[in-house]
């Protein structure tokens, strides 16, 4: 079911008699990959729930004004990772004032969350990871985890090759020393 | 039960090699690239069915719901109690031009408009009284008086004078006046 192409997933999704089934494809095909992709920024589950559903309505919303010119799969990662990186924003600012900060309290979170199976070493990478500006954070999961390519990474985030480079260099130098546990 | 998410490799690969991890980050790139997060069991075929539910919820949205929702928004609430209160203050005609303008006075006659206001008297003290009535004394010869006597509009100078000669009112009785 998930086989068929972004063209002919696309195709479907303008045609107002499968446009329904379009959609259901479109959202089979990538569901994981978004939620995946949301989850690594935010840390946790019910966060990552929310939000996906709010980009899967947002892409419902906006398919007419997909253009064809980029990739339905970056397309998707963009809007992905726009809503991502606001409602980290908004989080912050609800944060902004209390005593703990939003990084303590994602890290606490993290601590006893049911939905973290890692063990010491992998619990150290996720903090780690949790203190970098999001978006190295992004570049950093993008590269390492997705395994995109540096051009990939840069049509979704609109930012050059070399720039993306440098944050992942400096990102992976903090992770390092994280990860060694000086 | 919990599902172990899914990545793509649990191996560092070719393209960590490529871009020197082991050099760069020798810890990290012996880190099996293991996914410590997981999800309830069976959470993506729910997803799936919650983003479609989400989808025909807000389809079903109505207009005035969509407005209700837009104005309830602190951002517009104010812009919109602002808008009010303006179109309020200016049916209740607090922004109304008081309508005092002499050209609204123009096709009427002085007698006119004593006669059809007589209150406006009591707006006048008499030297505007006399002023106006000097004023209008070309186009009108004469008035007449409440008390019914004809006032005549054209006094000269000369003609004060002798009043005041013979009715022997000395010029200094009318400076202490």
């Amino acid at each position: 079911m998930t086989g068929q192409t972004d063209s002919a997933i696309l195709e479907m999704c303008r045609n107002k008699d499968s446009m329904n089934y379009g959609f259901h494809l479109l959202v089979n095909k990538y569901q994981q990959k978004v939620y995946w992709h949301v989850r690594r920024m935010v840390f946790n589950h019910e966060d990552a729930n929310d939000i996906v559903q709010d980009i899967f309505v947002k892409i419902w919303k906006n398919l007419d004004s997909f253009r064809k010119e980029s990739q339905l799969y970056t397309w998707i990662y963009r809007i992905a990772t726009n809503e991502t990186l606001s409602f980290i924003k908004k989080k912050k600012r609800k944060h902004l004032l209390s005593l703990t900060g939003y990084e303590n309290y994602i890290a606490d979170k993290l601590m006893d969350d049911n939905f973290f199976t890692g063990d010491e070493i992998h619990l150290r990478l996720q903090m780690a990871l949790l203190k970098l500006p999001e978006k190295q954070r992004l570049v950093f999961n993008m590269k390492y985890y997705d395994e995109m390519k540096y051009n990939e990474i840069s049509e979704v985030l609109g930012t050059s090759v070399g720039a993306l480079k440098a944050s992942y260099h400096i990102a992976v130098k903090k992770i390092e020393n994280s990860v060694k546990g000086d | 039960m919990k599902i172990k998410g899914s990545m793509k490799n649990n191996n560092n690969t070719y393209e960590d090699k490529e871009n020197g991890l082991d050099k760069l980050a020798p810890n990290l790139d012996k880190l099996k690239k293991g996914n410590p997060f997981t999800v309830p069991e069976n959470y993506f075929n729910q997803l799936s069915r919650d983003i479609k539910d989400k989808i025909a919820h807000e389809d079903e949205l109505s207009l005035s719901d969509r407005i209700r929702v837009w104005v309830m928004q602190p951002k517009y609430s104010v812009s919109l109690a602002a808008v009010v209160v303006l179109l309020v203050m200016v049916f209740s005609g607090v922004f109304k031009q008081q309508d005092d303008s002499f050209e609204d006075f123009s096709g009427i006659t002085l007698e006119q408009l004593f006669e059809e206001n007589p209150e406006i008297i009591e707006y006048m003290d008499e030297a505007l009284l006399i002023e106006v009535l000097y004023a209008t004394s070309e186009e009108t010869e004469s008035l007449e008086t409440t008390d019914g006597l004809s006032l005549d509009t054209n006094i000269t100078d000369d003609a004060v004078i002798d009043f005041l000669i013979d009715e022997d009112i000395s010029t200094e009785s009318l400076y202490n006046l």
